[in-house]
């Protein structure tokens, strides 16, 4: 068997803080692996454990933080990583980083699976997974919280989505998306570490795999803020009470809260 | 501007229809059902059905796309939810089109195809604004747009052929326990105050006790504390 693990850097929006102006200020604010990619990873760890299977982590970016994301990703078990390099990986629009990675998985496969985490801490947008099976051609499982191998060919993942649990059984290759909520990613001993300091990282450029990189340029960012109105409607007594219900109910109905 | 939207509930088909007046033009919406069909026909001028299962995310959006090969429209309007997320996947993919999620509000440009589109940014705590050029899907976070209320006249309605899904799908209902928050007309809501999962139950309990419902804020969501996934998220919050 062999999977494709997608990974990428996020920064840790815990410890985000912003200037005076709400301007974000990441350049302060640390960046690691994703929990659900290291979910993912993990997910990929315990197929080989227990069927046997060759491991492939790929990032798109050439920033200090994706070449780590590959050797953490080593550090974990991968047996192979690639890093498709560009700059500035944080504006990429989603379909350009997961059109790089469909082209890494055409041209290091054919992979019986492809795994990445179901969102980013960070953007959270969890479409990456659902265009890579776009771009394929191939069957989804997104947002998985179990996953199981069935036997050959046969892969079985289960969802919580808003209405309820679904239990998807596809045939491979596939895509599937997995959740923090998957396991708990193993943390690498100090010998995992320092072998993965030593392991080769294979660089293609965007021109080598045919994809064209383009960027989503923001106009501004800023902290968002929900600023509260604290307009109170009192009343004194139940005469009052229907008044000051009936204001806020028109106030309500003016903000667009209420239709 | 030609707007698409997809919507699995009513409230979805009215909040997304608020959104496309927000940008003008014509407005037609794909639903999952012959039922919500009919209900959609009072808020669109075309409504496309396709008679599916359970959902499975490649049919879905395969269903879809062929609903806009027929529409053609300049941008496709989804909810930000699980489900929404994986079809503006698989369709922009399929499409070759950009998109955006936690998108929060949306204007469109006079004289060119372009719209401004605010969205949320590192888990919430910002907001970034991009212009976008059309075509485009678009993931619509809950409660951005109000529910909007019948149009005149019924719209038309057209049946897509439903594809075959990809994966097999086994589904169990959510069980429902009291007052669901999208429902409940008070809802006791607990915030990082809360310390621990047992701490919790004061908070049920007041909601039991109001005859409401029960929910959590944004960082208590990220750790699944919630009654429901997604609630405190955004497209749930």
């Amino acid at each position: 068997m062999k999977i494709l693990v997608a990974v990428k850097p996020t920064f840790d929006i815990g410890q985000l803080k912003f200037e005076k102006d709400g301007t974000p200020l990441l350049d302060a604010c640390p960046v690691s692996l994703g929990e659900a990619d290291r979910c993912a990873l993990e997910e990929a760890m315990r197929i080989k454990e227990r069927l046997g299977a060759t491991v492939a982590a790929a990032t798109v970016g050439s920033s200090e933080a994706h070449y780590k994301a590959i050797r953490d990703s080593y550090a974990m078990g991968a047996d192979e990583g690639y890093l498709v390099k560009a700059d500035d990986p944080w504006k990429l629009d989603a379909l350009s980083v997961a059109s790089a990675i469909a082209r890494v998985a055409a041209a290091t496969g054919p992979y019986d699976l492809v795994l990445t985490g179901s969102g980013a801490g960070d953007t959270h947008a969890s479409v990456i997974g659902p265009m890579i099976a776009g771009i394929l051609g191939i069957p989804l499982i997104a947002g998985v919280d179990r996953l199981e191998v069935r036997g050959p060919g046969v892969v079985a993942g289960t969802c919580k989505l808003e209405d309820g649990s679904y239990t998807y059984e596809a045939r491979t290759p596939a895509v599937v998306t997995v959740t923090s909520e998957a396991n708990a990613p193993r943390i690498p001993n100090l010998r995992a570490i320092l072998r993965s300091k030593g392991m080769q990282i294979r660089e293609m450029s965007a021109e080598e795999l045919g994809v064209d990189l383009r960027r989503l340029e923001p106009l501004s960012v800023r902290k968002y803020e929900i600023k509260r109105k604290r307009i109170i409607y009192k009343a004194e007594d139940q005469k009052g009470a229907a008044e000051a219900s009936a204001e806020l109910l028109a106030a309500l109905r003016s903000e667009g809260v209420l239709s | 501007m030609r707007v698409l939207a997809y919507a699995d509930n009513r409230s979805w088909a009215a909040q997304l229809a608020s959104a496309a007046d927000a940008l003008g033009g014509d407005a037609a919406v794909f639903v999952p059902g012959r039922e919500l069909a009919d209900d959609a026909a009072k808020l669109y001028s075309e409504v496309f059905f396709s008679g599916l299962g359970p959902f499975e995310p490649v049919s879905y959006s395969a269903a879809f796309s062929e609903a806009a090969r027929s529409f053609k429209p300049d941008l496709a309007l989804l909810p930000c939810t699980n489900k929404g997320r994986s079809i503006a996947g698989l369709y922009s993919s399929a499409a070759g089109i950009r998109s955006a999620t936690d998108v929060i509000s949306l204007s469109a440009r006079a004289g060119d195809s372009s719209i401004t589109v605010r969205r949320l940014v590192y888990g919430g705590r910002a907001e970034a604004e991009f212009l976008m050029s059309a075509p485009a899907a678009i993931c619509v976070v809950q409660g951005s747009y109000p529910e909007r209320g019948p149009r005149g006249g019924p719209g038309q309605v057209h049946e897509v052929p439903a594809p075959d899904p990809a994966s097999s799908v086994d589904f169990k209902p959510k069980r429902r326990e009291g007052a669901q928050p999208e429902e409940a007309e008070v809802v006791v809501v607990a915030g990082r105050g809360i310390r621990s999962k047992e701490d919790l139950e004061l908070v049920k309990g007041l909601a039991r006790a109001l005859g409401g419902a029960w929910s959590v804020t944004r960082p208590l969501a990220a750790d699944q504390a919630g009654p429901t996934p997604g609630w405190g998220s955004p497209g749930w919050s």
